[in-house]
């Protein structure tokens, strides 16, 4: 049914109006004959409405003298007739024709290459790497490479990932990332210093290769040298040999202070939320704001949080911003404190202002106020943390450039033995 | 002598073929030109193995078929097509008559 259907509008049909007192007859002469006919109604005395080709309307004319009938054409459906209408605004299907098929050719190529879960590793670096192996935007979807391969190609070139995946979505590529908990430390085959981070006194020392410069209890200073990359060659007879040069490796501890400082006033206006709280929306189209809903806000004083969309479409992200700003009212409040409360909440914020610098896996010893001073209106403390930390760090050099001789160091007695 | 009508309205011969058809249990319009009428619902009729189309009117279809003629009763009746042996025909269908 719905492919005649089709058909009869692929070929062009007319729809006719008949006045004819003798239906039957021609109703006969057309199956006779050949000629389809469909869609037939009564319409109206002795007359009824039909449809047919085309090419049976034409060969419908000799039945309808010989039947005394008349015709009266209504309309003309179908594509050809359609075609011929077009025909005058060709510009028009030209130029639908161009778009569509200049879309069809763009999204042939990859334009957009997403790179989603790196941390440490920018996309800017990542984007190079993909470069290097021969992807980037603007490349020809049959030219791509396979997604796994890609993948495969992408880790070898970035030690630091753990996991990778390609991703093609049209004109998109997406490229999943995992990065190794730790980046993976460079090669130990290029000499190097273990240098302090920070100033400290040693309290513990794990040479693994290097010479080591300074001892447990030693105190050093930010850059000193802890351990020596240059080892002292061991010639023929007591004579010194030539220097041999690795990456110093070991675990170096020290105790190191940190000093906090923090005021806080005996009396404070604080903001305090109400909970009462309004909601702005609007677009945000460049410079350009276009408001969602009322903009202004009913409270004299307030803080705001702001939430911004993208807007997108399907794969395409629209240089059009959606923002929510979440306005809070506030009221101010003072706060009185005693001297002694002053004094001890100063004291444990200068306690955390200088364990800022403190690692997790590194341990508070110890904390002394070194400083206490009340001024009319506020406390001030001055603390400091002890921490053991450690304190090495890779510090790479280039053996021709080095200025030091290897007789610097004289790790033990052994070497100046009689 | 003159010739006997038949109930059917079939020459006798076809008579004939049909109750032997019967009798072997095969189905009789396979064996002779008889017409077949298909409701599909309310909306729609199909009539095979007609001999033309005799009137149609707004409510009323009527098509000849082999001993005789099977008038559609039906409002808002429409022609959706005529082929040489088949008519398909729309409409809100109250009644079926073969006379």
């Amino acid at each position: 049914m719905w492919n005649e259907h089709l058909l009869h509008f692929l070929r062009g049909y007319v729809v006719l109006r008949l006045r004819t007192l003798r239906l039957q007859r021609l109703l006969q002469q057309c199956a006779q004959d050949g000629i389809l006919v469909w869609d037939l109604q009564h319409s109206g005395h002795n007359e009824y409405t039909l449809s047919l080709s085309t090419e049976d309307f034409l060969r419908l004319r000799p039945l309808l003298q010989e039947t005394h009938s008349q015709i009266h054409l209504v309309s003309k459906k179908g594509l050809p007739f359609l075609l011929r209408q077009w025909r005058r605004r060709w510009p028009l299907i030209a130029a639908v024709f161009a778009f569509v098929s200049t879309v069809i050719l763009l999204s042939q190529f990859v334009w957009i290459i997403q790179i989603s879960g790196n941390h440490t590793y920018t996309a800017a670096e990542l984007r190079q790497l993909l470069q290097e192996a021969g992807v980037h935007p603007g490349i020809a979807r049959w030219s791509l490479p396979q997604p796994e391969a890609l993948a495969d190609e992408l880790l070898q070139r970035a030690p630091g990932l753990a996991w990778a995946e390609v991703e093609q979505d049209g004109i998109r590529l997406h490229v999943h990332v995992a990065e190794r908990a730790e980046r993976r430390e460079p090669s130990l085959s290029k000499p190097r210093n273990l240098v302090a981070i920070q100033d400290g006194v040693i309290t513990k020392m794990v040479v693994i290769r290097g010479t080591p410069m300074v001892h447990v209890g030693d105190h050093v200073t930010t850059g000193q040298v802890l351990i020596s990359g240059v080892i002292a060659g061991s010639g023929e007879l007591g004579q010194p040999g030539m220097p041999v040069f690795v990456a110093a490796e070991g675990e170096v501890k020290a105790t190191t202070w940190y000093t906090g400082r923090a005021s806080i006033p005996l009396h404070q206006m604080v903001e305090k939320a109400t909970g009462r709280t309004f909601q702005r929306n609007w677009l945000q189209i460049g410079k350009r704001k276009l408001p969602l809903g009322p903009q202004q806000v009913p409270f004299s004083r307030y803080r705001t949080t702001r939430r911004e969309e993208p807007l997108q479409i399907a794969a395409l992200v629209l240089p059009v911003t959606v923002v929510h700003e979440r306005d809070e009212e506030v009221t101010l409040e003072s706060i009185e404190r005693t001297a002694a409360q002053a004094r001890q909440e100063a004291v444990d914020a200068a306690n955390r202002a200088a364990s800022v610098h403190v690692k997790n896996n590194e341990q508070v010893r110890n904390a002394q106020i070194l400083r206490i001073t009340t001024t009319g209106s506020a406390v001030e403390v001055e603390t400091v943390v002890e921490a053991e930390i450690d304190i090495a760090a890779p510090e790479y050099f280039e053996p021709s450039a080095l200025p030091q001789t290897p007789s610097v160091p004289q790790p033990s007695q052994q070497n100046t033995a009689p | 002598m003159p010739k006997k009508p038949n109930p059917s309205g079939l020459p006798r011969w076809q008579e004939r073929l049909v109750t032997a058809a019967q009798r072997l249990d095969l189905p009789e319009d396979t064996w002779v030109d008889l017409p077949r009428v298909y409701l599909y619902g309310k909306h729609h009729v199909l009539i095979e193995n007609h001999r033309g189309v005799l009137e149609v009117a707004p409510d009323r279809l009527r098509v000849a078929v082999t001993g005789g003629e099977i008038i559609v009763e039906a409002a808002h009746l429409i022609v959706r097509y005529i082929l040489p042996d088949e008519i398909l025909a729309d409409g809100e269908i109250s009644k079926v008559i073969y006379q």
